[in-house]
């Protein structure tokens, strides 16, 4: 009779606890695919704003604007002839020259020792015969170079506030050219 | 009054009631009597079993039952409900415009390069649902005051009827939606829409054509979406959340915006009412740019319907001019009556019957065909054409399909116009020329075949590769033909009028075109189409290129000049030197000249004078 009644006991225990775990699961499992849903709308979401600063990056980098830009700040000219170069009319790389072997025969310091060669002959001949051609590109040195007097300020960027959407209706009227 | 009395009248009421309805169907047929009386008898009893006959039954016993039999209607109305509601559920108006609306998607469109050309974006847009408005003026108050912009009196009229919905203001802002939403007017609503918007303005507007405020594709590349199919595959999977891969179109938008930029320049410049340009891929038949000035903005069509701004390179069809020479001569040459050494008897005007044919830079002496081509001789050209007989012209320009439509993706084409009787005088005036208007794309395409080796390929504005272009082409000319053809638009470039075109490097060939406009059915001296198309590099032909002006003036510096090699050919010349390294074609400064281009099928040629 004991025996029985502690199983009883034990049975209501073991109902509560089964109960409670699946209750538990149950909460769980929705709690979790309500995650699920957060979490794909937000990928839309974000999908969707990724598709807008797309429109937007190709708004502010579409040509005629960067040309506008181009023309003002740079000095830029169309490709003339003599400024391009085939690979094949570039000048062989020169043959190594050992000059501080040079330095130190001029000085005399080599005589002796014969076991450093220095470059013998050949190859110092051959370096010389090529015809080096020199191809130079005109470059200020850095210190003459400066910006146009008439660059505006650099400006921070406009970054959207973050949870905020981005409102492309905003942007479409910051931009008339965009809906006029 | 007794309640059994009652209930047993009813009874009585009701069977006799179904007697003279059943009496009544005696004449339509006596088995529909039959069972309808058997209905109504089954029904009086399930009646009398669940309330009781009131014999020998207690008074609460029988209301009991009424209200059971009451509750029980309630409950099984109500379950029914919920199984219609289950099985096919109710969608509202509203509902179904935000289905509407979340169902028109448009797949992204970018040029070979990846940069978005059109594309779509989320916008919140405001509707009313009519029946749900409590207070009909002070919604009217609210929302005006929160949307200047929208009418007083429409917005009442709107708002007053009993429909389900209506659109109030599609596009709205953010702060707008804020202000709208702060009112807590109760029947209003957003719901997201996607709006199509084109980055790049004005730049590709005949290419891409545009979307009206419903999403549907009203003209161009947009329309052709929609009817090939892509938009709706572009909404079913936008039904599950995720964005269509997007269109690759074969346009560069950098070498569109270069070509669009120096056109305008040229028009300009020339006071020219209009101008188009095109580059082609000539191994591919890709169309890498398509101009047609003047345009419009796709993201605000008003202008697009305008009859100055169709797209003039696939709608507009016009006599080409001399560009058709190059035509004729290809004709001659493949048909191998003709060679590069034949000589056109130029000395004096052709007579036709009572017209005569001159040369606008007349030589008076025998030419060469290359002579002909580099002079632009009418004289030789429409000898060409007379040698090779009617038949044989109509035929060639068939095969070249210059006097069919040409269809592409772009749902705009035009139909040539052709003179209804073709007699060999049509065919002395079309070898240079006139009396066939064509659109310019036929003329891209031609000419492509010209010098790509003589596979006549249809125009593609979609990506393509060499292969499956050359698989899907027709071999219309000898590829020797082609190799002389390039070689006589290299000499032209060198030596005749596209010489302002011919950019140090680019090895550019070309062929100039001036044609008088017709004005009233006359054609108008002081009215020109000028014309050029031109190919690079010509040693290994890759791209072409059709310029054309329409009514060029005059300026001081071209000497009172209005034909093309004064104006069109250094606008095209301009381009080449723009796009040629956009384009990745290698400059070569110390190219040979053009004789050496017929190396290759071992021809020779006298000095061209």
């Amino acid at each position: 009779m004991k025996i029985a009644r502690l199983l009883n006991v034990v049975a209501v225990l073991a109902l509560v606890g089964a109960a409670v775990t699946v209750y538990r699961i149950k909460y769980d499992a929705t709690m979790h695919s309500e995650h699920v849903t957060k979490l794909k709308r937000q990928i839309a979401q974000e999908k969707d704003t990724i598709a807008v600063l797309k429109a937007e990056w190709s708004f502010l980098a579409r040509p005629d604007r960067v040309q506008a830009f181009a023309e003002r700040h740079l000095e830029l000219k169309p490709l003339r002839q003599g400024q391009t170069l085939t690979v094949a009319s570039l000048p062989d790389r020169p043959a190594p020259v050992d000059e501080i072997g040079h330095k130190l025969e001029a000085l005399g310091l080599m005589g002796a020792d014969a076991s450093l060669a220095t470059d013998a002959s050949g190859e110092a001949k051959k370096a010389a015969a090529a015809p080096a051609k020199k191809t130079t590109i005109a470059v200020k040195p850095t210190s003459q170079l400066k910006a146009p007097v008439n660059r505006p300020a650099p400006q921070k960027p406009a970054t959207p506030k973050v949870g905020q959407p981005l409102n492309i209706t905003d942007f479409l009227r910051q931009n008339p050219g965009l809906l006029r | 009054m007794n309640r059994d009395a009652f209930l047993s009248a009813a009874a009585r009421g009701g069977g006799a009631s179904a007697r003279a309805v059943g009496r009544a169907a005696v004449t339509s047929g006596r088995w529909t009597a039959f069972g309808l009386r058997g209905l109504f008898r089954l029904l009086k009893k399930l009646f009398f079993l669940l309330v009781g006959r009131g014999e020998g039954l207690g008074l609460t016993n029988g209301r009991l039952r009424i209200a059971m039999l009451a509750f029980g209607i309630v409950y099984l109305t109500i379950a029914g409900r919920m199984v219609q509601y289950a099985v096919a559920p109710d969608v509202g108006a509203v509902a179904k415009a935000s289905q509407q609306v979340a169902a028109v998607s448009r797949p992204d469109i970018v040029d070979r390069n990846g940069q978005v050309l059109a594309t779509d974006i989320k916008v919140s847009s405001l509707y009313a649902e009519p029946k749900n408005i409590i207070d009909v003026d002070e919604a009217v108050e609210l929302l005006s005051g929160a949307l200047p912009e929208l009418n007083r009196d429409e917005l009442r009229a709107r708002l007053s009827t009993k429909k389900g919905f209506v659109w109030l203001k599609r596009e709205v802002t953010p702060r707008e939606q804020v202000a709208v939403f702060r009112l807590g007017i109760p029947g209003v609503g957003f719901i997201q829409e996607n709006k199509r918007i084109y980055p790049n303005g004005d730049i590709v507007a005949h290419i891409l054509g545009f979307a009206d405020v419903d999403n549907k594709g009203i003209a161009g590349i947009e329309k052709y979406l929609d009817t090939s199919g892509m938009t709706a595959k572009a909404a079913a999977i936008a039904a599950d959340g995720n964005r269509m891969e997007p269109i690759h179109l074969a346009l560069d938008l950098k070498v569109q915006h270069a070509v669009r930029d120096e056109l305008a320049a040229g028009m300009k410049k020339f006071k020219a009412i209009a101008g188009s340009a095109a580059i082609a891929d000539v191994e591919t038949g890709e169309i890498l740019s398509l101009v047609s000035l003047p345009d419009y903005d796709p993201n605000n069509p008003v202008d697009a319907l305008k009859p100055d701004r169709i797209n003039r390179v696939n709608v507009g069809v016009f006599e080409m001019g001399s560009t058709m020479k190059a035509l004729t001569i290809a004709m001659g040459l493949d048909s191998g009556k003709f060679n590069l050494q034949s000589r056109m008897d130029a000395r004096a005007p052709l007579q036709y019957g009572r017209f005569r044919i001159h040369d606008f830079h007349p030589t008076n002496r025998v030419l060469t065909i290359p002579e002909v081509f580099v002079h632009s001789s009418n004289i030789g050209t429409a000898r060409i054409a007379l040698g090779m007989g009617v038949d044989a012209h109509k035929a060639f320009l068939a095969k070249m399909r210059q006097l069919n439509r040409l269809q592409t993706e772009l749902p705009e084409s035009a139909r040539p116009i052709l003179p209804p009787r073709w007699g060999e005088l049509n065919t002395i005036t079309i070898s240079f020329g006139h009396g066939l208007a064509i659109a310019p794309i036929q003329s891209v395409m031609a000419v492509s075949a010209l010098v790509n080796g003589g596979y006549l390929m249809t125009p593609t504005f979609m990506q393509r590769t060499a292969a499956e272009a050359r698989s899907a082409s027709v071999q219309v000319l000898k590829p020797s033909t082609s190799v002389a053809m390039r070689y006589l638009m290299r000499l032209n470039a060198e030596k005749g009028s596209a010489k302002k075109a011919d950019v140090p490097g680019y090895r550019v060939g070309g062929k100039t075109g001036t044609a008088e406009k017709v004005v009233n059915g006359r054609y108008a001296k002081n009215k020109n189409l000028t014309a050029f198309t031109a190919v690079f590099p010509m040693d290994k032909p890759k791209y072409m290129m059709l310029v054309v002006l329409d009514e060029p003036q005059a300026l001081p510096e071209t000497h009172g000049f209005a034909t093309s090699g004064w104006n069109v050919v250094p606008v095209g010349g301009k381009m080449v030197e723009r796009i040629a390294p956009l384009l990745g074609v290698e400059p070569i400064y110390d190219a040979p000249p053009a004789q050496d281009l017929l190396a290759s099928i071992g021809a020779t040629v006298g000095a061209v004078r």
